[in-house]
């Protein structure tokens, strides 16, 4: 199965890269501010949340902006890419129904683009932490960029895996589930109260009764904790639960499998589906 | 000469799935939660290399069905289908077409998603693009082109990268009346090649006297009859009087 899997990426690889691109061109064609609403977009919601957290909920966390911003980008991609995957066999049933062509590619097509726009926010979030560095603009002071930074990096290659497991189970699912989509939105919205995009989700007052609540949303809900586990490494040089981690790798691999497998298995009928 | 394509006991069937709905589901456990309908009962026929067939039916017969079961697009139920060559191309005009592209990076699109490589596509861009005779509008977007225009670029597409299984869907000439000739000149050409085995689905039976060997009737998804062009349309054209 994945040398079959890497066989049809090496295959299609050039035409994903083509038809990616194809689609982000015609997102901004048409739109005065082009390509600038890739950036502006992020900048506005977290203008928008900060005003929540800072001015509703009366929170304040240090260097609070980078900190939503992380929380933002993560989500929108992790929430789009996993919307979109529920009904995109529809979306392309008309290309689907005259070429044969592996289905996972249009998980990784919609990954690609809301992919991209996450790493121009991720650049924002680079340069927001170098004047945040410089300047001492934050209560809390500088912010210290410390090695720890580096460990974004297996966190962000893990968020991937994550998202690509998901979307690709609920691709499959999205087929044969005529309203898939309207679960996934009550669930969605759930998920995102229960990540604390806009506050510390680390911090909330109630666990002292609870501590079991604790471990569910900071390490059960892997998005949560791949979204704590990014703001420590960046913000506070803090390696998160490596050992969470590890378990949460593990079941992505494995979650991975399965989304390949369920896809793979059922692909060719995908278009029998009417 | 070796069979180029075996289809044995074939059946495709479609699901509506709209009974699959979460509605359906919890409110009515007794109904099948999913309604079949059957295309294909059980077809079987081989086609011999360089063999050009023709598959002729009224509308539902399953001929569409058919061709997107041989190019893969979709799996049997039950049955089977052996292809002698991994080269199978359904001739579809415009797949994968993006609007906001140039026809140049539409060919690559377009021609990857048909299965062919990068380097195939590029090795026969100048072909394709003098065979479309778009002049400058090849390094123009998609949608800035008319209809005609669209037409004969992916005709071009579809025609100049030739696979060694050609399926045709009713697509034997685009374009205005000169285009029209010439994709009609080179349907007969690719045709022509004694390597290549065609299948086309056409109501046209001029067109497929002039181009098929044999021909392949299909009715309400069974095989009525397979055999040479003019035996197998006489008895066609007498049954649709």
């Amino acid at each position: 199965m994945l040398r079959r899997f890497s066989k049809d990426l090496k295959k299609y690889g050039r035409y994903l890269a083509f038809a990616s691109n194809a689609d982000l061109k015609s997102e901004v064609a048409g739109s005065y501010l082009n390509w600038l609403w890739w950036i502006l977009d992020p900048l506005f919601m977290m203008l928008i949340y900060m005003f929540i957290m800072v001015a509703l909920f009366k929170k304040n966390i240090d260097f609070a902006p980078i900190f939503v911003f992380v929380g933002l980008t993560m989500w929108d991609m992790f929430n789009k890419t996993v919307m979109r995957c529920a009904r995109i066999v529809k979306e392309y049933s008309s290309l689907l129904k005259r070429v044969r062509m592996p289905k996972f590619l249009l998980v990784l097509q919609t990954m690609w683009i809301y992919g991209f726009k996450m790493l121009i926010s991720l650049g924002l979030v680079a340069v927001m932490m170098v004047v945040w560095a410089i300047f001492p603009i934050d209560p809390a002071g500088r912010l210290v960029v410390g090695w720890e930074a580096l460990w974004i990096v297996p966190v962000l290659v893990l968020f991937f895996l994550m998202v690509f497991a998901l979307s690709m189970i609920v691709m499959n699912c999205g087929v044969y589930v005529e309203d898939l989509r309207n679960v996934l939105q009550v669930v969605l919205r759930l998920l995102f109260y229960m990540c604390g995009v806009f506050y510390d989700v680390t911090t909330l007052g109630f666990y002292a009764g609870y501590p079991w609540l604790e471990t569910v949303l900071t390490k059960l809900n892997p998005i949560s904790f791949l979204m704590i586990s990014a703001r420590q490494c960046l913000l506070y040089q803090t390696i998160y639960e490596p050992v969470w981690m590890l378990v949460w790798t593990v079941l992505t691999l494995a979650l991975c499998a399965l989304g390949i497998h369920l896809v793979y298995k059922n692909e060719n009928t995908y278009i029998k589906v009417i | 000469m070796e069979n180029a394509i075996v289809v044995k006991d074939l059946k495709i069937r479609y699901k509506s799935m709209k009974a699959a709905s979460f509605k359906q589901n919890f409110f009515k456990f007794n109904k099948s939660r999913v309604d079949k309908f059957e295309a294909l009962h059980g077809v079987s026929f081989s086609i011999k290399r360089g063999d050009v067939v023709g598959i002729v039916g009224k509308n539902g017969s399953g001929k569409s069905t058919m061709l997107s079961a041989i190019a893969g697009i979709f799996s049997p139920d039950e049955g089977s289908i052996e292809l002698a060559s991994d080269s199978v191309g359904l001739m579809s005009l415009g797949v994968g077409f993006q609007r906001m592209m140039s026809g140049r990076e539409n060919i690559l699109i377009s021609g990857m998603l048909l299965g062919f490589s990068e380097a195939e596509i590029r090795a026969k861009m100048d072909d394709i693009i003098a065979f479309a005779g778009l002049g400058k509008f090849i390094d123009m977007p998609v949608k800035t082109y008319s209809s005609g225009m669209y037409s004969k670029l992916a005709f071009a597409i579809t025609t100049v990268l030739e696979p060694e299984i050609l399926l045709i869907d009713e697509v034997l000439s685009v374009g205005d009346a000169n285009f029209k000739k010439k994709s009609f000149a080179k349907i007969k050409e690719l045709i022509a090649d004694r390597d290549r085995t065609v299948l086309i689905v056409s109501h046209s039976l001029d067109s497929l006297r002039e181009l098929c060997s044999q021909i392949l009737w299909l009715h309400e998804g069974n095989l009525m009859k397979f055999g040479p062009t003019d035996e197998v349309l006489k008895e066609y054209e007498a049954f649709m009087a």
